[in-house]
């Protein structure tokens, strides 16, 4: 897999690149849309949490650092989201390609993974220099914060690669797997408090794998502290194990794949 | 260098989307789906620097062939080697993104082919010269006619250079011009070593460009050989086909003269009586009819299989009826040295009906043919038929013989050619002296 990745890295980048700059054509701000749009979220985040439904939880000094904490957690997530549900639909997207040349499978759910972390990386960079705007506290656990955030997109990945298969076959898995993401967004603590769940809850929440990244990411850029090594070893543990579940289903399941399509 | 063995293809068909459910539910304990086999027991090799044919009718198995060859379909069983760098033309434009222009789709393209930037940076004059776009280049591809958009991918596929080379029905696009130059563009790749699997339904270009071709029938190799062979055995399965399909009432033949009023010298009669000189019947023919003797004779009945350009060859058929037949159609093929039928002929064409026949009748038939062709060696093929319903040719093939004698047409006296070209076709010259 790794080989064929690397052997269409310019396809995968060059396309990503592409996506990026594309998703915006025809506007006349273009590229501009792709700062905008991830701004805008903050500014509304911080509008709505901040003087609408005032939420102030314990802990929290500022109005502003719960947008933070919202942000943190939010832009990654829709990052990640992306990932899976781009991933799912990669190979039928692309059926045109896939029935015809003979690209590796990978290649697809690659290029869609590449442009959701290269969103990411703007809307994050916006966040920090949001951050030093407002006056917010940004200190060197930030240098984390790219480590983690390619973790999190492995995993996604990962999960992009299998559901993308499997969604070949059985078309319903895309349509589940939106409600699922969206269930799972409510199961982890990002627009709300992990304190406020119940005891039980929260002895759970070890067992989701989206909660370390989440958590590592409130560390680093609200609380300004390096996450555990046990958090690291979480996060390294999804995001090493997704694809490679990933791609043994894809290799399982590859030769009947393209039939499918 | 292609080497194909034992390969087969199974589709599995459901139903319905919620079968596959099921049966990947029970872990295959409830099997729900029917199989398809697209291909079974296809083997086959191409030498290095050897051009392949492949015919067959619509769903015979030739695209599901081709896709397993270039990799993007995998087989169900069987294997299949191919040396070297191998590019497949099963679409043209595949990938080509309409909003990129001419230029930035070369490079695109070539990247999902799995060819590196530097490699098409080097051949992209070539490339651009031979698509002839001009302005265009740099236009975005959604502006292009269609022709241009084939052209451009055309040209980007003939100058990936590759060592194994698959065709699908590519050269049936552009204007006349531009097919001769892929035509020569193939020659090239071919004298350069190239191996070239190539699928038409166009069976003059197979038959002129291929060494060799197969016949697929059903997902099954059912020909194999001489491209000039396997294309009448194409032609035959199409009309068993035509016969499958229609039964519409057969046009009533009036018996004309039995005798036919025709003279058989006794010399020909005797040679007739003989096994045909041919190695083989086709194996396509039903064998309704067969022909059991077949000779040639020159104006004076000897035996003969050399004539002057211009002159006359008389070819005779002893055709015995294994079952009954009402619209019996005697013909003969001529073809060149490259492949190309120079002309074919047949009691059809020229409107002469041959009398009904009941199962174990025989009839003598001959054909008279001014050759005026240009000097040189022809395979003929003659072969008996039947009409089918009121279709045209090719109707059902019975019987076919194969690999007889070439025919020698030999050039007439001294001084310049008689003509240029093919055949020789009629000219009448005059002129006249202006003297004022």
């Amino acid at each position: 897999m790794i080989v064929n990745l690397w052997r269409y890295r310019t396809y995968i980048v060059k396309n990503a690149l592409s996506d990026v700059r594309h998703r915006y054509a025809g506007s006349a701000m273009g590229i501009a849309w792709n700062v905008i749009t991830p701004l805008a979220q903050i500014v509304i985040y911080s509008l709505v949490f901040s003087h609408i439904m005032v939420m102030r939880p314990t802990g929290f000094g500022s109005r502003a650092s719960f947008t933070l904490y919202l942000c943190a957690g939010l832009l990654p997530w829709a990052a990640f989201t992306d990932c899976v549900l781009r991933g799912a639909n990669a190979f039928i997207e692309n059926a045109h390609y896939l029935k015809k040349l003979p690209i590796p499978e990978q290649i697809f759910v690659a290029k869609n993974a590449m442009a959701a972390t290269l969103f990411l990386a703007i809307s994050m960079t916006t966040l920090g220099l949001v951050t030093v705007v407002v006056g917010g506290p940004l200190s060197p656990a930030w240098l984390g914060v790219p480590l983690a955030l390619l973790l999190f997109q492995g995993f996604g990945f990962g999960l992009g690669l299998f559901f993308g298969t499997l969604n070949v076959f059985i078309r319903d898995i895309g349509h589940a797997l939106l409600i699922a993401l969206q269930l799972w967004m409510w199961m982890t603590p990002i627009v709300y408090l992990e304190t406020i769940l119940p005891a039980t809850a929260q002895r759970l929440m070890a067992y989701n794998p989206i909660y370390p990244f989440i958590d590592a990411l409130h560390r680093m850029i609200v609380g300004g502290e390096w996450p555990g090594a046990a958090q690291w070893t979480a996060m390294v543990f999804w995001a090493g194990i997704a694809p490679v579940v990933g791609y043994l289903v894809l290799r399982r399941l590859r030769p009947e794949l393209r039939d499918a399509l | 260098m292609v080497s194909v063995s034992g390969l087969g293809k199974r589709f599995k068909l459901y139903a319905r989307p919620a079968d596959r459910l099921l049966e990947w539910a029970s872990f295959g304990a409830m099997r729900r789906h029917t199989e398809f086999w697209a291909l079974r027991e296809v083997s086959f090799t191409v030498r290095a620097g050897e051009c392949l044919g492949i015919v067959g009718v619509n769903g015979a198995g030739k695209s599901t062939l081709l896709k397993i060859l270039s990799r993007a379909l995998y087989p169900t069983e069987g294997s299949f080697e191919t040396r070297g760098r191998l590019v497949s033309l099963l679409d043209l434009g595949t990938g080509f993104q309409p909003e990129l222009t001419g230029r930035q789709n070369i490079f695109e393209s070539a990247q999902l082919l799995g060819f590196p930037e530097r490699y098409v940076r080097e051949r992209l004059a070539a490339i651009l010269d031979f698509a002839q776009l001009g302005e265009f280049v740099d236009q975005p591809v959604r502006l292009y006619s269609s022709g241009m958009f084939v052209r451009l991918a055309f040209s980007l596929f003939a100058h990936l250079d590759p060592d194994v080379y698959i065709v699908d029905e590519a050269l049936a696009v552009g204007d006349v011009f531009f097919q001769q130059r892929c035509f020569r563009h193939f020659r090239a790749l071919r004298e350069r070593g190239c191996t070239i699997l190539f699928v038409s339904h166009d069976m003059e270009a197979v038959t002129h460009l291929c060494d060799r071709a197969i016949l697929l029938n059903g997902g099954k190799l059912t020909a194999e050989g001489d491209p000039v062979h396997v294309v009448h055995d194409y032609f035959a399965l199409k009309g068993q086909a035509f016969a499958a399909g229609g039964a519409a009432p057969v046009r009533s033949v009036p018996p004309t003269d039995d005798r036919g009023g025709l003279h058989v010298p006794a010399g020909v009669r005797q040679r007739l009586a003989q096994p045909p000189p041919a190695t083989a019947h086709a194996p396509a023919g039903t064998r309704a009819t067969e022909i059991v003797g077949f000779t040639a004779s020159g104006r004076d009945d000897e035996e003969r299989w050399s004539v002057d350009s211009g002159g006359v060859l008389r070819f005779w058929y002893l055709v015995h009826a294994r079952e009954a037949c009402h619209d019996l159609n005697v013909g003969i093929h001529f073809y060149d040295r490259r492949g190309i039928l120079a002309f074919g002929v047949g009691t059809i064409n020229r409107g002469v009906v041959l009398p009904a026949m009941a199962a174990g009748d025989r009839v003598i038939c001959t054909l008279a043919v001014r050759l005026a062709l240009q000097p040189g060696q022809y395979t003929l093929v003659p072969q008996s038929g039947g009409l089918t319903g009121n279709s045209p040719e090719p109707g059902v093939l019975h019987d076919r013989l194969d690999g007889l004698p070439p025919i020698v047409v030999t050039r007439a006296g001294h001084g310049p050619a008689g003509f240029y070209g093919l055949i020789d076709l009629e000219t009448d010259i005059a002129f006249a002296r202006l003297d004022d």
